[in-house]
Parts: C-alpha cells; sequence; structure tokens
C-alpha cells in the first residue's frame, strides 16, 4: 500500500470512529498528532531512520538531502559515519565517511547528470565537494586573497550554495559572517556581507540557497539567524529585501516546488528546546509552522513566533522528499536520529 | 452489535498499522509547551497588564495570581488581567489529547517608592559587555529579562560592587531590595553578602545561602531589612560569590554577579 494513501485511510477511519459518540473515543488506541497549519499539516514518526547507535552512531544531526535517485542522505558530525544514506521509508542502503569532524553543512548539486554533494566543515574551515559516495573531487579553503581574514581559522563556513552555472556562494554563519563567490574552478569572485547590523550584513549567516522560483531572475536567499530574517541578495552580492520572520531563528532555506522551508532552531525569546519548522508560500509569508503557534500577520507584520507542542527539540534542517514528506535533523538533541513527517 | 463494531474498527486500524514500518505518533506522545506569560510592567506604580498564550487548537491556559499551585480546576485565562498589586502568576496548559505543560511563573512588582531622583554612582563600573546604561539603569524600573544579553543588565567579575545612592531630602527607608539574576550555566550567581551602611554605620546586612546545583535560572529580589528609619545617603555594599563551588565547571573561580534595578521601601 502506497503510505500517503495508507495515512488518508487511517485518516477516514479515524474520523468515522470519532463521530460515533465521545464516550467510544475514549476507548482508541490511539489518536495521530498532527501538527502544522492551513495547507501544510503532517503526522509524525518520530522512530524515522533511528538505528543500533553501537554500529551507526549520530552526535548532532545537522543537514539532510535527497538524492537523484530518491535516497536520502544524512549528514552528522561523528567521524564513524558522516555520512548515512536511508531510503524513504528510513531504512539504512550504506554509510561513508570518517574525516569531517566539523560536518556541518550538505548540499546536493547534479552537475551533467551526476550528483555531487558540498560539505561545510567547521573544524577544517573549508568546504570539500565529494562524488555521491564520497570521493573527494575539490576543496575550497578560506578565502584570504579577500584580505577579510587574518588566519584560515577565522573561517568557519556552515553552507554553501551552488548556481547551475558551476559558482559556489559559501557562508560563513560561524566566522567572519562574510558570504564568499567563487567559480566552479575555485577562484573567488567576490566577496560580501559581514557581520553587522546593517541590511547587507549578517548575525549568523547560517544558511544559504539559490532561490529558482522565478526562473528567469534567480537570487540568494540567506539566514540571518540570531536576527531572525531570511535576507534577499542578488548574485553579484547586492543586497534587495529582507523578510522578518520575528521569534524564528532560521536555520537554512530550503526550496520546494513554490515554498521555502526552514528548520527553526530556537523560538521567541531563544530559549533551550524551542524549536519547530517555519513553511513560507510564494509571497514568503509563513503559513505553516509545525510544532509552532499558528503564525498571524497584523499591520505591524508577523506576531513573534513561540513553540506550542514539544515535538522537536532543535531542528538543524529540512529536507522535503519528491512526496512532500519532510525529514528534520536536529542539532544538540539527545544524539537522536531524524523525525520524519507525512503530508496530510 | 455496536461494541461488535468498534472492536472490529480497532482490529482494522491495528491490522493496517502493521503494513508500514512506520509507527506514527501519538497526541498523548507529546508535551505541551510553557504558556508565554508577558506584562506591560513588571515593575509598576498603579497597574501592569498580563497576557499569557499558548495558541494551540483546543489548548486551555489555567492560572493562579496568589502563589497557590495551578491545577485543572484553576481559572481559566481568558483575556489579558489587570494587577494593581504585586503578584506571582503561575500558569500551565491544558489540552484534552497532549500531555500538560510545565508550570511557568512571572514575578510582578508594585513600586512603592520612585527613587529615580536620587543620585547613584558605582564603583567600578561594570563590564564592558554588560553596562546597560550605566548606574542611572538601577533606577530606571526597567527590568531586564532571563536573557543577560538584553541591554538591561549590569555584570561585574569583581571582588565587590558599591552603590551610593543619595537623596536630596531624608526619607524613611526599612527595606532595600536588589533585583538580580541567577544563571549557573553561564556563571552568574547570586551575591555571598549584602551590606547596607549609612553615615559610616552599618544598618542592615544580609548573607545568602550557598548556591546549589539544582537551583534553576531565575530573576530574583533580594530582600534586605534595615534599620527604619530617614536616610538621606544608602552605601550598598555587595560581595558577589568569590568562590564558585566544587559542583560547578567553574570551582574555586570568582562568579558573575548581575543587576538590573535597585527598590527601596
Amino acid at each position: 500500500m502506497k503510505r500517503s494513501h495508507f495515512i488518508k485511510t487511517t485518516g477516514l477511519l479515524t474520523a468515522g470512529f470519532l463521530t460515533s459518540g465521545n464516550v467510544l473515543a475514549h476507548l482508541l488506541p490511539f489518536k495521530d498528532a498532527v501538527i502544522g497549519h492551513d495547507s501544510h499539516r503532517y503526522k509524525i514518526d518520530m522512530n524515522w531512520g533511528a538505528l543500533n547507535a553501537e554500529f551507526h552512531p549520530v552526535n548532532d544531526c545537522h543537514e539532510m538531502v535527497q538524492d537523484s535517485k530518491g535516497r536520502i542522505l544524512l549528514l552528522t558530525n561523528h567521524t564513524k559515519n558522516n555520512v548515512i544514506v536511508y531510503d524513504r521509508s528510513g531504512k539504512l542502503i550504506e554509510t561513508w565517511g570518517t574525516e569531517y569532524p566539523g560536518a556541518h553543512g550538505l548540499t546536493l548539486s547534479t552537475e551533467n547528470g551526476e550528483d555531487f554533494l558540498y560539505i561545510s566543515d567547521n573544524v577544517r574551515h573549508e568546504v570539500i565537494k565529494t562524488t555521491i559516495d564520497g570521493k573527494v573531487v575539490q576543496v575550497f579553503k578560506c578565502p584570504l586573497a579577500s584580505g577579510k581574514y587574518k588566519t584560515e581559522e577565522a573561517y568557519i563556513p556552515t553552507e554553501t550554495a551552488i548556481h547551475e552555472n558551476g559558482d559556489i556562494y559559501v557562508a560563513d554563519g560561524y566566522g567572519e559572517q562574510y558570504i564568499a563567490h567563487y567559480n566552479a574552478q575555485g577562484e573567488l569572485l567576490n566577496i560580501f556581507g559581514g557581520k553587522g547590523d546593517q541590511d547587507h550584513q549578517f548575525n549568523n549567516a547560517h544558511g544559504i540557497c539559490i532561490d529558482t522560483r522565478d526562473a528567469k531572475n534567480p537570487t540568494l536567499l540567506i539566514t540571518a539567524r540570531q536576527q531572525n530574517k531570511l535576507k534577499r541578495f542578488s548574485l553579484n552580492g547586492d543586497f534587495i529585501e529582507s523578510i522578518d520572520l520575528p521569534g524564528a531563528y532560521i536555520c537554512r532555506p530550503v526550496i520546494h516546488n513554490k515554498n521555502v522551508y526552514l528548520a527553526t532552531i530556537w523560538s521567541n525569546d531563544g530559549s533551550d528546546g524551542s524549536g519547530f519548522v517555519s513553511i513560507l508560500n510564494e509571497e514568503n509569508k509563513l503559513i505553516s509552522a509545525p510544532g509552532g503557534c499558528e503564525p498571524i500577520y497584523t499591520a505591524n507584520g508577523l506576531e513573534k513566533m513561540y513553540q506550542t507542542l514539544q515535538v522537536f527539540t532543535h531542528p538543524h534542517d529540512v529536507c522535503v522528499d519528491d512526496e512532500e514528506n519532510v525529514y528534520v535533523a536536529q542539532w544538540n538533541s539527545g544524539k537522536t536520529y531524524p523525525i520524519k513527517l507525512y503530508r496530510v | 452489535m455496536r461494541i461488535i463494531t468498534v472492536l472490529m474498527s480497532i482490529f482494522l486500524l491495528w491490522a493496517c498499522k502493521e503494513v508500514p514500518k512506520m509507527a506514527l505518533a501519538n497526541t498523548n506522545d507529546f508535551r505541551l509547551t510553557m504558556p508565554q506569560i508577558s506584562a506591560s510592567n513588571l515593575l509598576f506604580h498603579q497597574k501592569t497588564n498580563v497576557s499569557i498564550r499558548n495558541s494551540l487548537d483546543g489548548a486551555t491556559i489555567k492560572y493562579t495570581i496568589d502563589g497557590s499551585p495551578v491545577t485543572k480546576e484553576s481559572v481559566s485565562y481568558a483575556k489579558p488581567i489587570v494587577l494593581n498589586e504585586s503578584a506571582t502568576i503561575a500558569a500551565q496548559t491544558f489540552h484534552p489529547d497532549y500531555q500538560e505543560s510545565s508550570i511557568t511563573m512571572l514575578q510582578v512588582r508594585k513600586v512603592k517608592e520612585d527613587i529615580g531622583s536620587a543620585d547613584i554612582s558605582l564603583v567600578p563600573k561594570p563590564h564592558e559587555k554588560y553596562k546597560a546604561s550605566g548606574a542611572k539603569s538601577l533606577t530606571d524600573l526597567k527590568k531586564g529579562t532571563l536573557q543577560f544579553t538584553d541591554g538591561q543588565w549590569l555584570g561585574f567579575q569583581t571582588k565587590s560592587v558599591v552603590i551610593n545612592l543619595n537623596f536630596s531630602e531624608a526619607r524613611k527607608v526599612s527595606k532595600v531590595i536588589l533585583s538580580s539574576l541567577l544563571n549557573h550555566g553561564s556563571w552568574i550567581f547570586l551575591p555571598e553578602e549584602i551590606e547596607i551602611i549609612s553615615e559610616n554605620k552599618q544598618v542592615g546586612k544580609l548573607q545568602l545561602n550557598t548556591p546549589t546545583e539544582s537551583e534553576v535560572s531565575a530573576m530574583h529580589y533580594i530582600e534586605i531589612l534595615i534599620a527604619p528609619k530617614n536616610y538621606h545617603d544608602l552605601e550598598i555594599k555587595i560581595s558577589p560569590l568569590n568562590k564558585i563551588p566544587n559542583w560547578h565547571p567553574g570551582q574555586g573561580t570568582g562568579a558573575w554577579f548581575f543587576i538590573d534595578e535597585i527598590l527601596i521601601e
């Protein structure tokens, strides 16, 4: 039975059952939790991808992507197996990678029909390009030539975005907050952003992606996590606009169809364990917040977001698969494996 | 007949569940998040408006304002509460399907005496990173939050902190209150001892208990009783915790002391 079909059937059965009376409802062995709002609501599998930690341990589950074959890849900073490859049901396919102690950012790029991965390592202070099975192809080091860095250690890259022409943008989210723009050969073309409160600057430029929803006019979306903002720049590094998401400490933007999905590591005043998932529509308005409060817009913009239900601890990345289901990888959450959300 | 239908439905649900290897989480697997309590003013002269939120569909917030524990039978929150006396608000969220939240609390305090016009001085200067707007911030009635970096707190990592208050006219004082922060995880401890001096004579003194591991981050009002009489000036001598206890990673070193307001009664 197809998974999505199964869920709908269960839902109908449950609904029919519930209408037969309140007294009977108490006999229900279970009631599926549903989180999120409006068009984007989900049931939850807390144990998706759980493995025997003795053989396949994780520390922080930092990021996830789906490859061209439909497989789900998880990046963790545990050097026994930095990359864990699953099928959609959470079954282990393979693991690789022992040399990425600071494995943090994972971006997939299909180049001439072949899948490549870009790993941002914040302990090695560099970005490593590999084949889909882990063979190192290229290393992007600290852009010392830019004059913005005194030492290689000051550069602590967290994420990359790859343009279809092969250019690569690296966000130095835990370092000096610059965005370094290289060509495919690794030559530095531009560097912009930097630490600060101005529009074109960042406080924790944690995640970056290329927004291809307007196919004729691709732009960069970059999170300013501590500022609760998603900032749009031209591919040349000119600031365009800020999307305010008060109370949402967003990690990295992920484009899927017309929506932007963002793991939100903390909320409200930034207290521990207060994360949820943010989903924006075509107009970049927050429309659903699984685990969070219902987004409300007033004349002053979005009301400050906060967690309502303790489903997530510290979501660090989301991956949306070809069936519209969402995988949530978490930082500092008791070495747990990712959570899968099934769209209902 | 009805019972048979019920049993069959249950069986069907279970049977169906066996097909894919996934276990969807039930509502009762999850705990509600604590409600958010906020007040228009944590320190107030006349009144303050307190609002509480957790907007989850079907959730109910129960609360008390008299310090008694919250239960399912407590009052339901419907609209902002207007308070004109000091109070501790405790609130908890309930839902028919989900586990109840833990309890959250917020203290609001009526200010009896305005000392905004008093001369205030401070030795030594607060740490460069946590200096708010200097000594004046201590009498501006702007409370900090649990976030010690919010710009309202004055932070010190010194052996002593001396604050001098000079009133233009003598006023009757029986109590000095310091609003301080406890956040052991960030090495911020309540002080060891506070001494109040006027005209070179000690008029009040308070020694605080040795900090324990179980104390959670919170804002504290430290009340020091002094000999009730008219005072022109008060010297508040604070001794921050000199040696962090052994249970803490910072054992043996000096602790941080954070203060955001001084009140008198």
